[in-house]
């Protein structure tokens, strides 16, 4: 079992082993609770890409942790904005801290380490990225489709929004009831 | 050959799906009623089998299908051979002299081979799997229920099922050779659901794991005669097991003196109502009380537990006798 | 040589799923030497409609990525929402949070005991734990009106008040359960055969379990202390010092297996009897909704930029919602774990090794929950005419009036 250390520590911690790759941080406070009042914390950090994987290792070294997420967000332009976000700790009362590591994964190199050697469940969260944003995971050993059919068209990701997105390929989901009708000329 | 033989080869097998399908909607029903439903009518079976008569019959393409046709048919012909060899209380079995105890082992299982070989010739994954549990389970339940088989041969030095039927067993057994004989009941009782492929013994059918197994493929006529070879088959064991372990007559237990219709007619309903509580006892009781083993925990049961039930209790008639 | 493996396909579509998904598994014999999952039988690209549309309605959306857990989503999402616009629930509204939350863990974790014995072809149990699990269904529904998808949180608060008749039927529920789980732990942990097709069945060891990241009571079953409600609570698991609930406190030892699941399960329904009984009694008076507007609320959202992430513990383990706010009136950024998300991973180790009899409680022992498809009912009378959408609609509402009338 490894050392508990608290949420200031645990940044210390990072700070230390990333150095200049740590562009931002902050600790977050949430109180909870209406009878007895107590803290949350949890650590967002922004780094450089090319820190990626040696923050996860630290987190490992740290405490083997929980992956929450990864996720990644295409605002259109010429990067991807990667969010990964592990709890550790996570087996104590009130002890659970949050460490989210955002960073930009340019758009012409959508290349990333993978965490599966580290923790097999990721697995899952890595061909979900790859097949919804295309990301390319160096060292994924299974890169089938998760969740989209086998037969998806190469080269369309759901959740671009620039020519790779598949705004052409849907029609109906986001519009409401009254948009459609007047698409249509019905009166609503 | 008289004309009564023939009359009664004919009547025997009718009367024997019709009241294999009523015990069938009885055992639903009150299998129903045993876990708070209200469950189907009882001539739900009749209707079942109707249907499925007027379904289409569909061949899988990657089946045998000659061996996929002909194994119902071979099915539901040795049930209805079988009703032929089993004496309804006063009634003497039309085959009689035929065949005896032997020939109905061979015809009960020959109705799971050929279930089995069935499931092999489908070519479905799920059948296979099916066919290949029911054949581990035969080999398992085959040796208990030969034991108790000769345990009654030991007993009347005959295999003929009448022979039995006239004499009740515990008349004319010594009381250790009598408890014997309890535990070959209690042997053939625990046979029962896995011959008739019912839980917790329904591991070849299994709907949740393997689809209904060797039936996964059979639809239309098929499946209907599938389906009459088992009502009837389930009647049967529960009528074999009336005939060797209770032949009372009620005429001889309140000491009536009937004859002519009077008598066969009284017998005939007191025999179906031994039949209908030997029915609930092993097949709907046990069905709605067990969850499905596995397929190696069933052999075990078989091979360990109850052969050593039936083979104490053919010891105890041997050195009872 | 000849060919001695051959392959079964489980699903899409199979009796011992509930669900669309895949296993396709090489056997031999009766062993399965390989496995394969294939998922996204029920992809309809919730997150993609959530983020086109305003947070309310994705409030609403999130409440249908299950059918089961139906209350799950939502609290992740509101948790997460508070979050990122800095409101607090008014302390009334997080306890009746809470008491539907763990409403909804009882009837679910009622709902998987009925299956786990299904699957091992056990149907007496299922009629009869289901016949049990009516209860809660019935009092949910006399609450918010729906059997499921409860439309019970808002942003902020809840969106309905409980009332003195409610908490009078909650009382009786909570006595009823109290006997109930009592004879469940007897019929499902004493009983021979239950215990033979599950000891030593789907065992995760604690180090797998981390490794595969695992979550929720099959995580807890294989001996890990993890639980939303215990490591970062929220709303008025807060005040009860909620702990998990593990073999190794129950029976002192770790097996890690269904039967293991099964203990977890049934303890924890206790648990949430505890839950809600502190919260029943502890009730604070109070309004129910941080901001009651709607329109100030969506301005709100539209003026704040913000992210969070939010987790909720359902009855299938953590759910996880991590939202972005950025000028719009809806999430800019939305994604939703669900626990099943994480524990399918197990199915593929698993599953080496076992036998053919094993796939359904492998299958079924996480509980698994594909996000639900959608579907058409077609609803006929006796005489066979179509129902349409409104009378359904007023059959619906005439049985709630007829419950509501029995409760009382």
């Amino acid at each position: 079992m490894s050392e508990v250390l608290n949420v200031e520590q645990v940044l210390e911690k990072l700070k230390n082993t990333l150095g200049d790759a740590m562009l931002s941080y902050e600790i977050r406070e949430y109180t909870m609770g209406v009878k007895r009042q107590r803290k949350l914390y949890e650590i967002w950090a922004e780094i450089d890409k090319d820190a990626f994987r040696k923050a996860v290792e630290t987190i490992f070294a740290i405490d083997y942790p929980h992956l929450h997420f990864i996720t990644g967000e295409d605002t259109g332009g010429e990067v991807i904005k990667m969010i990964y976000s592990f709890g550790i700790f996570h087996t104590r009362p009130w002890g659970e801290i949050s460490i989210t590591l955002k960073f930009d994964l340019p758009k012409s190199n959508l290349i990333l380490p993978t965490i599966t050697d580290l923790m097999m469940g990721a697995e899952t969260n890595e061909r979900e990225i790859r097949e919804m944003l295309g990301v390319e995971f160096d060292g994924l050993k299974n890169k089938r489709h998760l969740f989209l059919p086998d037969d998806w068209p190469e080269g369309k990701y759901p959740w671009r929004r620039d020519e790779y997105g598949v705004e052409d390929m849907i029609k109906h989901t986001h519009k409401s009831v009254k948009e459609i009708r007047k698409e249509r000329g019905e009166s609503g | 050959m008289t004309p009564e033989t023939i009359f009664y080869s004919v009547a025997f097998p009718l009367l024997g799906v019709f009241l294999g399908l009523v015990y069938k909607g009885i055992d639903r029903r009150i299998s129903a009623r045993l876990t708070s439903r209200i469950g189907p009518p009882i001539r739900q079976p009749f209707w079942d089998v109707g249907k499925l008569l007027l379904k289409e019959t569909i061949v899988p393409k990657n089946a045998i299908a000659w061996l996929f046709n002909a194994m119902p048919i071979l099915a539901f012909a040795s049930s209805l051979t079988l009703l032929l060899y089993i004496p309804f209380g006063v009634l003497k079995a039309p085959l009689e002299g035929y065949g005896d105890l032997v020939v109905i082992l061979y015809l009960l299982t020959l109705q799971s081979l050929a279930m089995a070989i069935g499931g092999f010739a489908s070519g479905s994954p799920f059948s296979s799997v099916g066919a290949q549990r029911e054949m581990v389970l035969m080999m398992s339940y085959e040796m208990p229920l030969a034991t108790v088989i000769v345990g009654f041969a030991l007993i009347y030095r005959s295999f003929s099922l009448t022979t039995i039927a006239s004499t009740p067993v515990w008349s004319i057994v010594s009381p250790l050779a009598a408890f014997g004989v309890l535990l070959l009941f209690v042997a053939l009782l625990t046979v029962t659901p896995a011959e008739l492929a019912k839980l917790p013994f329904d591991i070849a059918e299994a709907e949740t794991e393997i689809a209904e197994g060797m039936l996964a493929e059979y639809s239309g006529r098929n499946l209907a005669l599938f389906y009459l070879s088992d009502a009837v088959r389930g009647f049967a064991m529960a009528a074999i097991e009336v005939v060797l372990f209770f032949p009372f007559t009620l005429s001889s237990i309140l000491g009536l003196s009937l004859t002519g219709f009077a008598l066969y007619a009284v017998e005939a309903l007191w025999f179906l109502l031994k039949v209908l509580i030997i029915y609930l006892l092993a097949v709907t009781l046990v069905r709605t009380s067990f969850g499905r083993f596995k397929i190696d925990q069933a052999s075990r049961i078989f091979w360990v537990h109850v052969n050593l039930v039936a083979l104490l209790g053919l010891a105890l008639i041997w050195v009872g006798v | 040589m000849a060919k001695s493996t051959y392959y079964i396909p489980v699903g899409p579509i199979h009796p011992a799923l509930k669900e669309p998904i895949r296993v396709e598994a090489e056997v031999e014999g009766e062993k399965i030497v390989k496995v394969d999952v294939k998922r996204g039988f029920a992809h309809r690209g919730i997150e993609y409609m959530g983020m086109k549309r305003n947070a309310i309605q994705t409030l609403y959306l999130s409440e249908r990525i299950c059918g089961i857990c139906s209350i799950s989503h939502p609290y992740a999402f509101v948790i997460t929402a508070e979050k990122a616009l800095g409101i607090e629930a008014p302390p009334r509204a997080q306890y009746i949070r809470t008491i539907i939350a763990e409403l909804e863990r009882i009837h679910s974790h009622i709902l998987w005991l009925g299956v786990i014995a299904h699957e091992m072809g056990f149907d007496t149990l299922l009629f009869w734990t289901w016949k049990g699990r009516e209860k809660v269904l019935d009092l949910l529904e006399f609450i918010t009106g729906n059997r499921i998808n409860y439309s019970m949180y808002m942003i902020g608060g809840a969106r309905r008040d409980l009332k003195e008749k409610h908490i009078r039927a909650i009382k009786d529920a909570i006595d009823y359960y109290w006997k109930f789980t009592e004879h469940m732990k007897e019929i499902f942990l004493s009983d021979p055969v239950y215990k033979a097709r599950t000891r030593n069945v789907a065992k995760v060891s604690k180090d797998i379990a981390l490794k595969l990241n695992l979550v929720g009571p099959i995580a807890r079953a294989a001996g890990i202390r993890m639980d939303v409600r215990q490591d970062m609570p929220y709303d008025a698991y807060a005040d009860i010092d909620v702990r998990a609930v593990v073999p190794q406190d129950i029976v002192g030892e770790v097996y890690g297996d269904a039967y293991d699941v099964t203990m977890v399960r049934i303890y924890e329904i206790e648990q949430s009897l505890d839950i809600i009984e502190y919260c029943v009694d502890n009730l604070p008076e109070g309004k129910i909704l941080a901001i009651p507007n709607y329109v100030a609320l969506l301005a709100k959202i539209r003026r704040t930029k913000g992210e969070a992430i939010g987790a909720h513990e359902a009855p299938r383990g953590e759910v996880i919602h991590y939202l972005k706010f950025d000028g719009r009136d809806g999430p800019s950024v939305w994604k939703v774990i669900a626990p099943s998300y994480n524990n399918i991973n197990s199915w593929g180790p698993l599953l080496i090794g076992a036998e053919v009899a094993d796939i359904p409680i492998v299958v079924a022992y996480i509980d698994p929950c594909m996000c639900c498809n959608d579907r058409v009912a077609v609803v006929k009378t006796k005489d066979g005419n179509e129902l349409g959408y409104t009378e359904i609609r007023k059959k619906c509402l005439e049985k709630t009036e007829k419950i509501r009338r029995e409760l009382k």
